[in-house]
C-alpha cells in the first residue's frame, strides 16, 4: 500500500468514523433531551421537589440512565421519595442525600453528552473537507505526486502528532521519488507521443458586441438574423466592410435586404460577399439606364463577384444529369451554407449584357426583360449563341425571342423538329424551345403517322394547342403512340461505345475541314434539301447533327486511329437520336455507301 | 426545397431540377424571395399550373412582381391566364 493508498484508507475510517459519531450523537441526544426536559428545566436545581412532577414511565427511563443495574436499592429509594414527595410526605435525610446524588449524576450526564454532541457536530461540518481530500487523492491515484499542501491537508484531517507527520513527510518523499523514476523509464519506452494542441475555440474575426453595435448603427434588428448567421459574421466578416455594405445597401435603397427579415440569410449572403463597390456600380448602370430601382431586386446576383474556378466547364446535358448541388433533398449543407455557395454573377452579368447588346438589342430593354439571361453563367450564353448560330437561327433579329437563348437542348431540339419536318416552325416560333416539354415529340411523330394535321389554324404559332398540353389527351391514345414510333435504330444503337460519346460530348462545332470531306460533299450534292437537312430517299436526317457528330468521333483522341471507320461513323452520326425503322436505315445506309463509293475514302478527318 | 413551401409536389420539383442545370438552380435560390412573390401573384392571378409554367419558362419567376403587374396590364386578364395556361412561349410576345 503506498502513501497515497494509505491516506484514503486513514480517511475512509475517519469517515466511517464520524457517521458511526454522528449515529451515536443523535442517540445521545435524545438522552440528554430527556435529562434536560425533566430535571433541569427549572432554575433551582437544589428543588429536590424535582422527582416528584415527572411522571413514572420518565422516571423508569431516567433511572435507567442513571444507575447502574446491581444498584436496586438506590432505584427503590428514589421511587419510594419521588411517591412520598408527590404526596406531601416529609423525607428523611439518608432520602435527600440519595436524591441530591441522582441529580449531581444526571448532571453529570449532561455535561459529558453535550460535550460529545458538539463534537460529532463538529466532525460532521468537515465531512465536505472529507470528500475533497478524497477526490484530490483519487486524482493523485495513477501519475500524480504527494505534494506539501496535499499532506498538510491530509495530517490535519487526521489530527496525527508533529511525529506523525514527519513519518508521512518520509513516506511522501520516497513515494514522490519512485513514482518519477518509473514514469521516466516508461516514457523513454513508449514512441514519442505528438504532443496535442489543446483544443480551444475557433477566435472569432469580431465580438458580438462590436457586431451589434453595427446592426445598431444601421438600425437593423440583429435578432432577425439565426445563431448560425451570427457566428458566421463572427467568424468570417470584417468588421469595417460590413459597416460599409451596410451604409451602400442604404444608400441605393437595397430595401428588400432589410425591410423583410424572411431576408436575413440574404442579407448575410451580402454582408460576407458583396462589396460597397459591387453595390454602387451594379446600382449606378440601373440609374442611369432610366431603370427602375425594383428590378434590383431580381438581379442580387450581380453584386456579388463571379468566381472563375467555383464551377467547371463541363457540358450543359453533363451538368444535368450530375445535377450536384442543385439536388437539395440529398445535399447533407445547410440551407445557410447552400446560399452561401451560389456563385455571384457580377463578371457574367458585364459580359452578357455586353454580348446582347451587340446583337443589336436595347441596353434598358435589356434590364428590364432579360433578367434570367442577364445574370446566367456567361460561358453558357456564349454556347447557346453559337449553337443557335450553328442551326441559322435569325438572332440579329429583333423580332428573335431571346428566351430561346435560354434553352437547354438547342440543338437536340432543332433535329428532332427538323427530323419531324417542322424546321420552318421551329425557325419560326423558337422560343418553344424553352417552352419544350418532353413527350410532345412523340405526340407531334404519332398525329403525323395517323394523318392528323398538327398545326392550329387558329393560331399558327400553336402545333394545336392539345398537342402541348400534356394533361390533356392526345388524340392519338398513348398505347398507339408507343406502337408507331419505331425503335429500330435506338436497338440497333443500344451499347454502342460511338453513340454513348455521343450523348456524354453533346458535340457542337462544325469546321471547313469537315465540309470539304468528300463524302460529306457527296452527300450535300445528293440529297442535301437545305443548310438543315438530308434527304435520304425519303428520310429526313438533321444535316447539322450528322455533320457535327460525324466530325467528333473522326477527330476524337477517345477513339483509336485504327478503328475510325468512315461508313460506321457516318453511319452512327445519322442515326443518333432519331426515330427510325430498318427500312428508314437501310436508306440511309445505302445513301451513305453511295457517297463513299462515289468521294472515295478520306483520311484527312482521321486522327 | 423552397419550391415545396409553395405546393410544388416532389415530381414537379424533380422535373425542375432534371430540366435546370444547378446554375439556374442557383440563380433560383438566390431570389427565392422573389419566386416566393411571383408564384403568390400568378396563383392570384388565376394561373393555375404554376409548376408546369416553371418548367416551360423559368425565367419568368426572375421579374420582380411589379414588373409582371405592369406587363399583365397592358392585356386582358382572360387571355393573359389563356396564353399562360396554354402557351407559355407567348410571354416572349408580352415582354
Amino acid at each position: 500500500m503506498n502513501i497515497i493508498e494509505k491516506f484514503r484508507s486513514l480517511i475512509a475510517k475517519k469517515y466511517r468514523q464520524i457517521e458511526e459519531n454522528f449515529q451515536e450523537a443523535c442517540a445521545m441526544s435524545k438522552e440528554l433531551s430527556l435529562i434536560k426536559d425533566n430535571l433541569f428545566k427549572d432554575a433551582d436545581m437544589e428543588d429536590l421537589t424535582v422527582l416528584s412532577r415527572i411522571d413514572d414511565e420518565t422516571f423508569d427511563q431516567l433511572l435507567k440512565i442513571l444507575t447502574k443495574d446491581e444498584e436496586d436499592s438506590l432505584r427503590t429509594t428514589l421511587k419510594a421519595s419521588k411517591f412520598l414527595m408527590a404526596n406531601n410526605i416529609g423525607l428523611v435525610d439518608d432520602q435527600k442525600d440519595k436524591i441530591r446524588d441522582f441529580i449531581d449524576r444526571a448532571n453529570l450526564r449532561k455535561t459529558r453528552l453535550e460535550r460529545k454532541v458538539e463534537s460529532s457536530q463538529a466532525s460532521l461540518d468537515n465531512l465536505e473537507l472529507y470528500n475533497k481530500v478524497e477526490q484530490k487523492l483519487i486524482a493523485l491515484q495513477d501519475s500524480g505526486y504527494i505534494d506539501n499542501e496535499t499532506l498538510n491537508e491530509v495530517c490535519a484531517l487526521l489530527k496525527v502528532t508533529e511525529e506523525k507527520k514527519e513519518t508521512y513527510i518520509d513516506e511522501a518523499l520516497s513515494f514522490n521519488v519512485e513514482r518519477y523514476k518509473k514514469q521516466s523509464t516508461k516514457t523513454l519506452k513508449e514512441e514519442p507521443k505528438v504532443e496535442e494542441t489543446p483544443k480551444e475555440l475557433p477566435a472569432t474575426a469580431i465580438t458580438k458586441e462590436e457586431l451589434a453595435s453595427i446592426f445598431e448603427k444601421h438600425h437593423y434588428d440583429m435578432a432577425n438574423l439565426s445563431d448560425e448567421m451570427v457566428n458566421l459574421l463572427m467568424m468570417n466578416g470584417d468588421l469595417i466592410k460590413i459597416d460599409s455594405i451596410f451604409t451602400s445597401i442604404e444608400r441605393n435603397k437595397l430595401d428588400f435586404l432589410t425591410e423583410d427579415k424572411k431576408n436575413a440569410a440574404i442579407l448575410t449572403k451580402f454582408l460576407l460577399q458583396s462589396s460597397s463597390e459591387l453595390i454602387d456600380e451594379g446600382c449606378k448602370l440601373f440609374k442611369d439606364e432610366g431603370v427602375s430601382a425594383d428590378l434590383l431586386k431580381s438581379y442580387k446576383a450581380i453584386f456579388f463577384e463571379t468566381s472563375d474556378t467555383q464551377k467547371s466547364n463541363i457540358s450543359d446535358q453533363r451538368k444535368k444529369r450530375n445535377k450536384g448541388p442543385a439536388d437539395d433533398s440529398t445535399s447533407p449543407i445547410s440551407p445557410l451554407d447552400r446560399l452561401l455557395s451560389v456563385n455571384g454573377r457580377n463578371k457574367d452579368f458585364k459580359r452578357n449584357l455586353e454580348l446582347l447588346e451587340s446583337l443589336g438589342r436595347d441596353k434598358k430593354k435589356l434590364l428590364e426583360t432579360q433578367v434570367y439571361l442577364l445574370t446566367s453563367p456567361h460561358k453558357c450564353l456564349l454556347r447557346h449563341i453559337d449553337e443557335l448560330k450553328l442551326y441559322e437561327y435569325p438572332i440579329d433579329d429583333k423580332a428573335f425571342p431571346l428566351s430561346a437563348i435560354s434553352s437547354f437542348r438547342i440543338m437536340e431540339l432543332t433535329d428532332k423538329y427538323i427530323e419531324l419536318g417542322e424546321e420552318e416552325y421551329i425557325h419560326r416560333y423558337a422560343s418553344k424551345l424553352t417552352s419544350h416539354i418532353d413527350g410532345i415529340f412523340e405526340r407531334m411523330y404519332a398525329m403525323k403517322k395517323e394523318g392528323i394535321p398538327i398545326h392550329s389554324e387558329k393560331n399558327p404559332q400553336n402545333i394545336r394547342t392539345i398537342v402541348f398540353d400534356l394533361n390533356k389527351p392526345c388524340e392519338v391514345a398513348e398505347d398507339r403512340i408507343k406502337e408507331l414510333i419505331p425503335k429500330d435504330s435506338e436497338t440497333l444503337l443500344k451499347g454502342n461505345k460511338y453513340n454513348q460519346l455521343l450523348e456524354d460530348y453533346a458535340p457542337s462545332t462544325i469546321s471547313p475541314e469537315t465540309l470539304d470531306d468528300p463524302v460529306i460533299k457527296k452527300l450535300d450534292e445528293n440529297y442535301k434539301y437545305s443548310n438543315l437537312g438530308y434527304n435520304f430517299n425519303g428520310v429526313i436526317i438533321s444535316r447539322k447533327k450528322l455533320l457535327r457528330n460525324y466530325e467528333f468521333l473522326m477527330k476524337t483522341d477517345l477513339i483509336p486511329a485504327e478503328e475510325k471507320d468512315q461508313h460506321q461513323m457516318l453511319f452512327v452520326a445519322s442515326l443518333y437520336n432519331s426515330w427510325l425503322d430498318m427500312d428508314q436505315i437501310e436508306k440511309i445506309e445505302g445513301a451513305i455507301s453511295a457517297s463513299m463509293s462515289l468521294g472515295g475514302n478520306n483520311d484527312v478527318l482521321k486522327k | 426545397m423552397f419550391l415545396k413551401n409553395n405546393g410544388f409536389t416532389d415530381e414537379e420539383i424533380d422535373a425542375i431540377l432534371n430540366k435546370y442545370d444547378s446554375d439556374t438552380i442557383d440563380t433560383l435560390l438566390l431570389n427565392q424571395d422573389n419566386v416566393d412573390e411571383v408564384i403568390t401573384y400568378l396563383k392570384d392571378y388565376g394561373i393555375k399550373n404554376i409548376p408546369k409554367l416553371m418548367l416551360e419558362r423559368i425565367d419568368i419567376f426572375y421579374f420582380p412582381v411589379s414588373s409582371i403587374k405592369k406587363l399583365f396590364s397592358q392585356y386582358e386578364k382572360d387571355s393573359v391566364i389563356n396564353a399562360l395556361d396554354h402557351n407559355s412561349a407567348i410571354f416572349d410576345e408580352m415582354l
